[in-house]
């Protein structure tokens, strides 16, 4: 008895450590007559496609040659496992058994000074094809992703864009487009189709955004016109992730003050320029669009000053726009803490259709590989009607108001706030095979016409610069296309720097961009201060840090 | 003498079988509990002395930076302030709940009308996924009771989790009502246990269910009650409040407890931020250890004596 008991434990035991192995979520059965090499693919905003494409045309392309000399394998097998719950961060990485991945939310700094990825600085420069990826970089990204150990050890994934999202198909048929001619006796918005379009936000005619707001108060004249004469909804946002609303902030803030000041928050050196930030309101200025007019001062940022980078000009219309839609309940859809983004961008495709008509969407730039299914389930319910919609994103205006020109146009700049890098697992440094198959593999799916064919499938630009052919643009939806305008016009800032006071606090920084402090409480988000009665110029100057709680907050980089 | 020998040779390979088999039996779980708890502990005690540098991709000694800030930051640090609040009143509510169901539990005990019914529905929510618990409670609390109010009133209501008046109380009411379930069901079985001529003699001496409570019922299991009080103060700065279950790491410092604070920020925080939620874990335990064993003292000298 004791012995069948014992046995029993053991073999208990022996389930339990059973029980210990990961199913690594790779769905194809492994072919023993092929080398694999296991990828892994963040599931989120641009999906898995593109990289079943790669596998298909890598895996053709090398059949016949051998990657493990000794054995009779020939060719190579591609193990996708994709999905958005095991994302790898940090040291799981170093145990996880995929060599290549393509994920998001990236801690680069971090990963290289834990010697967690494998150096592919011979990829990047490597000059085969006519033209290295080092080269498709921006000067920021060479410097950037290099900074550390003077080696590359990533690439740039793909880039997201975050704020809005327009019904290209409504505002067409609703004529929501600001006319040439201002003065025409519609609120300034075109009266027929073929109306010719103000110059939008670049300031400049024929161009994508003709017609679009160009300022933040064309933004708001637009939203009156839509609730109050048009009965569309103007927004919609997601209430389950509140942060969503942060878009707005963010985007208003990066096409006023420009790249080169969005960048202050991470290198926090203005390398001598003048960076305009604020010291007060005057709060009965009158005619001010957000009804506090700011007091506007230049100065000079180094790391000693850098907490007087929460005072910028940009900050503050960004806070102030959400507060101005946040305070009339017209322009945005009713939501709460159930309504996901997804449930969102549903209830953005179905409302047109529903004649319940909704005209902007809080979203990512990738929102229309999200909403794939959605999209589906509208042709399902709604047949023709619901087939071939036309989407366009929104640059929202960096210009308070006035005449806008080509002069004094938005500044045309955004936040990558997505971090997606593609990297090879620095587990593998030891296996000469597995690298030289990671390495060829990941320098394939950077081959320029695999550049352009990831953008032709996901709608999304890598975070590199490169054409597109007529043949690639043919097959993009015209969202896609204004998408890839911002890509072409836009300068993206991205949260990596060469600072040591960013690198040992990075975090700490991203996470505390705006946070605030207004009567003694705490916020996070600005969206559950400014949906109540705080003010945006309360919550702006409850940001406010002083040089003391700057250099205590970050003391160990000051006594360094 | 031979018998006696053999005998005493015989215990002895026996004995040193059973210990072999113990030691084999017993290896993994020490194994992994000096790795997994003394290990991990230890090193967190020396992480909250050290600094990470990037560059060298080490760590460095710092002496007491790390607590330096971590005090700096208790008396700054407005979150920080809201946390120990709401760590507080979460266990001033867990405790009472703890009363209520120790009520509830008497109610059970004695079958009242409806008893196995409420006993089934109360422990439904330990039963079912925590998350899908609260998924359905958002649902339950954004959706059903707006609409409600709706339509009695006709006024207009904001969801109880999407307000932030009426937030941290629906967050809290949720947190007692789910623990309910298990509380209640210990009380009860530490109350099945109590023999039935003991309450059979409080009977016959004319004892009203209220005085058979109090005198008889309450007393017998105090030990019970005093295990679940002196193990809520212990978890004051471990609890998260179901936090991570509402809103991932994305909830409003206002319904930060310590708990929560540190879970999110190890999965937010960066390596070169692990030394300083060390030092915080070490400042919460210096406060959380001497105040159980005060706690445990104090309700042992004051409780019913049998």
């Amino acid at each position: 008895m004791k012995k069948t008991l014992s046995i029993l434990l053991g073999l208990l035991l022996c389930f339990s450590m059973v029980a210990c192995k990961r199913d690594f979520g790779h769905t194809e059965k492994i072919d023993p007559k092929r080398t694999q090499l296991y990828v892994f693919n963040y599931d989120g905003g641009v999906g898995t496609e593109w990289l079943y494409d790669i596998k298909a045309r890598f895996e053709a392309e090398y059949k016949d040659e051998c990657f493990e000399p000794g054995t009779d394998k020939k060719g190579v097998q591609i193990m996708i496992e994709a999905n958005k719950n095991s994302f790898n961060a940090d040291s799981t990485i170093q145990s996880n058994p995929n060599q290549v991945f393509f994920t998001e939310n990236v801690p680069y700094n971090e990963l290289v000074s834990q010697n967690l990825l494998l150096e592919i600085s011979d990829i990047v420069t490597d000059n085969s094809t006519g033209r290295s990826l080092e080269s498709r970089m921006t000067e920021d990204q060479q410097i950037n992703l290099t900074a550390l150990k003077g080696k590359y050890y990533a690439l740039p994934h793909y880039d997201g864009y975050r704020g809005l999202a327009y019904d290209v198909d409504l505002f067409e048929d609703k004529g929501l487009y600001f006319a040439a001619e201002k003065e025409n006796g519609n609120n300034g918005f075109i009266i027929s189709k073929t109306d010719k379009r103000s110059a939008g936000p670049d300031g400049k005619f024929d161009t994508r955004d003709d017609g679009l707001p160009s300022t933040l108060e064309e933004f708001f004249e637009l939203c009156e016109y839509m609730a109050s004469t048009m009965s569309i909804t103007p927004l919609i946002f997601t209430g389950m992730y509140k942060e969503y609303t942060n878009y707005i902030i963010e985007a208003v803030f990066a096409n006023y003050s420009g790249a080169e000041a969005v960048k202050l928050d991470y290198t926090f050196d203005s390398e001598g320029k003048e960076v305009e930030i604020i010291t007060g309101f005057n709060e009965l200025g009158g005619d001010d669009l957000f009804g506090a007019t700011p007091i506007v001062k230049k100065v000079v940022i180094t790391p000693e000053n850098g907490y007087l980078l929460k005072q910028q000009v940009g900050k503050y219309y960004g806070l102030a726009t959400l507060k101005k839609i946040l305070s009339d309940s017209r322009y945005f859809s009713k939501t709460n803490d159930t309504v996901s983004h997804l449930d969102a961008q549903e209830a953005f495709i179905y409302s047109k259709l529903e004649n319940k008509p909704i005209g902007m969407l809080v979203d990512g730039s990738y929102w229309v590989n999200e909403a794939s299914g959605a999209f589906e389930r509208s042709i399902e319910d709604y047949g023709k009607r619901a087939e071939n919609r036309k989407f366009g994103w929104m640059p929202l205006p960096g210009v308070v108001s006035g005449e806008v020109t080509e002069e004094n146009a938005s500044k045309n700049a955004a936040k990558d706030m997505v971090r997606s890098y593609a990297y090879i697992n620095g587990n593998i440094a030891g296996d000469e095979n597995k690298v030289k198959l990671a390495k060829l593999f990941l320098s394939y799916c950077y081959k320029p016409e695999n550049l352009q064919k990831f953008t032709e499938i996901t709608g999304s630009p890598r975070g590199l610069s490169y054409e597109l052919t007529s043949e690639n643009k043919k097959n993009m939806s015209d969202y896609e296309l204004s998408i890839w305008d911002m890509h072409e016009s836009f300068e993206m800032v991205r949260q990596l720097s060469t600072s040591k006071l960013f690198m040992d606090n990075e975090r700490d920084l991203l996470n505390n961009l705006w946070t605030s402090t207004v009567n003694n409480m705490p916020y996070s988000l600005p969206y559950n201060a400014l949906k109540g009665s705080t003010s945006a110029m309360d919550y702006f100057n409850g940001m406010r840090i002083s040089k003391t709680e700057w250099e205590n907050n970050y003391k160990g980089w000051f006594n360094a | 003498m031979l018998n006696t020998k053999n005998k005493s040779s015989g215990m002895n390979k026996r004995n040193r079988n059973r210990l072999i088999f113990y030691c084999v039996f017993l290896a993994f779980p020490v194994l992994q509990f000096c790795i997994f708890y003394i290990g991990v502990n230890f090193n967190s005690f020396l992480l909250a002395f050290k600094s990470y540098d990037y560059s060298t991709g080490l760590y460095d000694w710092v002496g007491f930076l790390n607590f330096k800030r971590v005090f700096y930051d208790f008396e700054h640090v407005q979150y920080l302030q809201m946390s120990i609040r709401n760590s507080l009143l979460l266990y001033l509510f867990t405790t009472l709940t703890s009363f209520l169901a120790l009520f509830f539990s008497y109610y059970i005990y004695k079958r009242g009308p409806g008893s196995k019914l409420f006993q089934t529905m109360l422990f439904l929510p330990n039963i079912i996924s925590a998350i899908v618990m609260v998924v359905i409670f958002k649902y339950f609390v954004e959706r059903a009771i707006p609409f409600v109010w709706e339509e009695i009133t006709g006024q207009e209501m904001e969801g109880l989790l999407s307000n932030l008046k009426t937030q941290l109380g629906t967050i809290i009411f949720y947190c007692c009502w789910t623990g309910f379930g298990v509380q209640m069901l210990m009380y009860s079985g530490a109350m099945s246990g109590i023999s039935d001529s003991v309450v059979e003699a409080a009977k016959l001496d004319g004892a009203t269910p209220v005085r058979e409570f109090f005198s008889i019922i309450f007393p017998l299991i105090y030990p019970t009650v005093v295990t679940f009080l002196v193990v809520e103060v212990a978890g004051i700065f471990t609890n998260q409040m179901n936090l991570f279950n509402f809103y991932g790491t994305k909830a409003e410092y206002n319904l930060y407890t310590f708990g929560y604070f540190l879970y999110t920020k190890i999965k937010t925080e960066n390596i070169s931020g692990y030394p300083y939620l060390a030092a915080m874990g070490l400042v919460l335990t210096a406060v959380a250890v001497p105040l159980t064993l005060i706690i445990r003292k104090v309700l042992n000298k004051v409780g019913p004596k049998i």
